[in-house]
């Protein structure tokens, strides 16, 4: 009966969590093919600089007008979705990989050395994120590879929380137990069992991660630790476009809707995923 | 009852007054600055743009330059009363005005002050322009208001170096050696304004000295606004937060500035010369085809564009164009031929183009021209790698040796020896002990450089820094791109008490006659 309510219960909370993916990832579906296919569909270089063309209006050549250096603004927030996309999910799946496996070990095996590396991961967890990312990358310096391990070590103490939490309780659990009687391999148990355990809500934090990945690169960005120039991102066109914010603020505000646009993507689909996969969110 | 209201009222007055002075006193100049913070206020080691206005304000030379003038003819009595020479110009004597004090009771200046501050200068641990004294020999106090300085060699102008102007600059011998360090964020001088408190990265307040020999300061003070982004400073400048503005350096700020209701832009010399030094000991630059390369695929003119013609000028050689001694007879490259500066690439056995390493300040104004030089490289197959710092790494990094490429904009005391000395004679190489600002490692004109410094036949002496000039261009230490002229906009409200035409610190001299009407 208790299992008949739960599910009457899902199928009336299902609609809204189902309408929340399928808008947010029809938005990065079309944010995520503008990024991949803007060397096709960007009208101008990214580039290109042209005295002659510096601070255009709007027009039919130039959709968004141009910057200081005449470059077209739609075709560098084109270049700059590709950059920061690229950044967010290589820095959030470099922290994915590390921060589970670390953590499903750390969870497994227990002892000093679990002690020791969630003690480590609190310290880490402590630092707000931007507040990591500027160290790291002062630490570094500036550049793309660089920012993308600042992000995925201010990333990784999520993952790894989530799995050595998952694995902390799973390994207690009798199939698990049954495994070892029947003689399997650590690296078994881990691999087939554990893992495709912990996945989905691996995923729904990567997903939610995502949009913290984009915010913190185009944070970075915008107050200098971001990639040097001429590279074209989304927070580093918003911090070119502030120095000409009074008299052309179109420079500013077009990089800026795109950053909206795709956290709203992203956050849509975390939190869809997240209500859809999670009972107690309907209760 | 009233009585107790008697005795509050002042004093809630006088709390009143004392926290909300700064922010809300008539007679309080706000002046902001394109810098995160402050470098030093150490009138000898102040290199940057930010940190020398503050000299000016602080701190006086034997002479100085006329307020408003950048010219050498204007040079007028400071400290100094009158001075004399011997016929060869080797032996100089300065006769000071007496009774002048320096800030906070560090009392009066007397000759031991003067030989204090010239022999610091002149020493490359304490001074930034020690090779500007090369040429002195000795400085002596002959009695508490009499100064000689003996020269080892006559040189082309002296009073260039006792001037209000860099090493010039006279400092409290006792203030500089109680303080040591602490001296470039509490210097004492005894210019109109003293400097009263520092906080990092925010301001730096100045108030005005009541005991000024020329006379009481019609402000009450100046506060010097640290403020890095050109929109933010642009929006304080509107909203009446600040009266006086380092500008968007181009012609953009210029015009929508001047458009403005209560607002007036000042654009001043000296010209500084925006010039890109190549090290010529660093592969693959040290191949004098590469560096013809990298200067052909530079587009000179597409800089006056970018800037806009208000405020840029074409380069015409490797010094500044007001310098007595400027010669522009010398070809340069510099035409933006992409595909020339490709083919000169290919001969010299780089088909696949170059990547240089070029340390490059956050300031917008130089990185937006650095930027315009990355994309006008790029097109001939040069890779420029801008590593961008803030502004005061930016100067200490160039200064190590560690950018391949240094983008430079510099004004100098306006004799040619001056420039020559510092960025092309072999002694000024970064990274030596007697180190200046050659950072493109050039050793091409030192000859010429130091024969011209002792020559005293003007005609003769013209030639020696016209060879200099001409072979450092042929050798390619640096490209010049512009020179650019400095505006900055003040409130209408906001009266200089002179004729602004040029300011030899980078920034309009605030004097005792400085007013807010």
């Amino acid at each position: 009966m208790s299992e008949a309510l739960t599910i009457d219960r899902r199928v009336r909370r299902l609609p809204p969590g189902r309408v929340a993916i399928i808008a947010g990832a029809a938005i990065m579906a079309i944010v995520a093919a503008a990024a991949i296919l803007a060397p096709l569909v960007a009208p101008h270089d990214p580039y290109a600089q042209s005295m002659l063309a510096r601070f255009r209006p709007m027009s039919a050549e130039y959709w968004l007008g141009t910057d200081q250096f005449g470059r077209d603004t739609f075709s560098r927030i084109l270049y700059g979705l590709q950059i920061t996309l690229w950044t967010a999910f290589a820095s959030t799946a470099l922290a994915m990989l590390c921060g589970t496996s670390i953590g499903i070990l750390s969870g497994y095996y227990g002892g000093r050395v679990d002690r020791w590396l969630s003690a480590a991961n609190d310290l880490l967890m402590s630092f707000p994120q931007m507040v990591a990312g500027i160290i790291i990358v002062a630490l570094l310096g500036p550049g793309i590879t660089n920012l993308i391990i600042a992000i995925a070590i201010t990333a990784f103490p999520a993952f790894y929380r989530m799995a050595r939490s998952a694995a902390l309780a799973l390994r207690e659990r009798d199939y698990i137990d049954a495994c070892r009687v029947l003689g399997y391999s650590d690296m078994r148990i881990i691999s087939r069992h554990l893992l495709p355990e912990t996945l989905d809500d691996i995923i729904i934090v990567a997903t939610l991660w995502l949009a913290t990945a984009v915010r913190t690169e185009s944070s970075l960005a915008f107050i200098g630790l971001g990639a040097p120039p001429p590279a074209a991102t989304l927070g580093g066109l918003v911090r070119e476009g502030f120095d000409n914010l009074l008299d052309y603020p179109g420079l500013a505000i077009w990089p800026s809707l795109a950053i909206l646009v795709v956290m709203i993507g992203l956050n849509l689909m975390g939190d869809g995923l997240r209500d859809a996969n999670d009972p107690r969110a309907s209760a | 009852m009233n009585r107790t209201g008697i005795y509050v009222l002042p004093l809630v007055a006088a709390l009143g007054v004392s926290t909300a002075m700064p922010a809300f006193a008539q007679g309080v100049l706000k002046y902001g600055m394109a810098s995160q913070d402050l470098g030093t206020m150490d009138p000898h080691r102040a290199t940057s743009t930010p940190d020398k206005p503050i000299s000016g304000w602080v701190f006086n030379g034997l002479v100085r330059f006329k307020p408003g003038s950048d010219d050498i003819g204007s040079l007028e009595p400071d400290l100094a009363e009158s001075w004399e020479s011997n016929d060869d110009g080797t032996e100089w004597t300065f006769k000071l005005r007496a009774g002048v004090t320096f800030h906070h009771g560090y009392g009066e200046v007397t000759a031991e002050d003067v030989v204090f501050s010239l022999n610091r200068s002149a020493d490359p641990d304490t001074s930034a322009f020690s090779s500007d004294y090369a040429a002195i020999d000795k400085i002596e106090a002959i009695d508490p208001l009499t100064v000689k300085i003996t020269l080892k060699q006559p040189i082309p102008s002296l009073l260039g170096l006792v001037a209000n102007y860099h090493g010039g600059n006279i400092v409290s011998k006792k203030a500089a050696e109680e303080r040591g360090a602490d001296f470039a964020t509490q210097p004492v001088g005894t210019g109109p304004f003293m400097v009263e408190n520092y906080v990092p990265q925010e301001r730096v307040t100045f108030v005005a000295n009541p005991d000024y020999f020329r006379g009481t300061p019609k402000l009450d003070g100046i506060e010097y606004r640290y403020i890095p982004s050109d929109s933010a400073r642009d929006l304080a400048l509107r909203a009446g937060e600040l009266d006086v503005s380092y500008g968007r350096q181009d012609q953009e700020w210029i015009d929508s500035v001047g458009r403005t209701d209560g607002l007036t832009v000042d654009i001043m010399r000296p010209a500084e010369l925006q010039q890109f030094h190549l090290n010529t000991k660093s592969a693959p630059l040290d191949n004098i085809e590469v560096r013809r390369a990298v200067a052909t695929a530079l587009n000179r003119p597409e800089y006056i564009q970018f800037i806009g013609e208000s405020l840029a000028q074409p380069a015409g050689s490797v010094i500044p164009a007001g310098n007595l001694g400027w010669d522009g007879s010398t070809p340069i490259y510099g035409e933006g031929d992409a595909e020339a500066a490709r083919k000169m690439l290919a001969d010299a056995g780089f088909a696949d183009g170059i990547s240089l390493k070029m340390v490059q300040t956050s300031l917008p104004n130089m990185l937006s021209v650095a930027q315009v030089a990355q994309a006008q490289l790029a097109l001939a197959g040069i890779d420029l790698q801008l590593e961008v710092v803030d502004h005061q790494t930016f100067h200490a990094e160039i200064r190590e040796d560690r950018s391949q490429v240094v983008y430079y904009s510099a004004a100098r005391f306006p004799v040619a020896d001056v420039f020559l000395t510092q960025f092309f004679h072999s002694a000024s190489i970064v990274g030596t002990p007697t180190a200046s600002i050659n950072f493109s490692h050039c050793d091409v004109a030192d000859d010429e450089i130091v024969r011209a410094r002792s020559e005293t036949d003007p005609e003769v002496q013209r030639q020696l820094w016209t060879s200099a000039q001409k072979k450092i261009i042929e050798h390619i230490c640096a490209v010049p791109l512009y020179e650019q002229l400095i505006a900055y906009a003040r409130r209408d409200n906001v009266e200089w008490g002179y004729d602004l035409q040029a300011g030899m610190h980078l920034g309009p001299i605030v004097t005792e006659l400085t007013e807010l009407r």
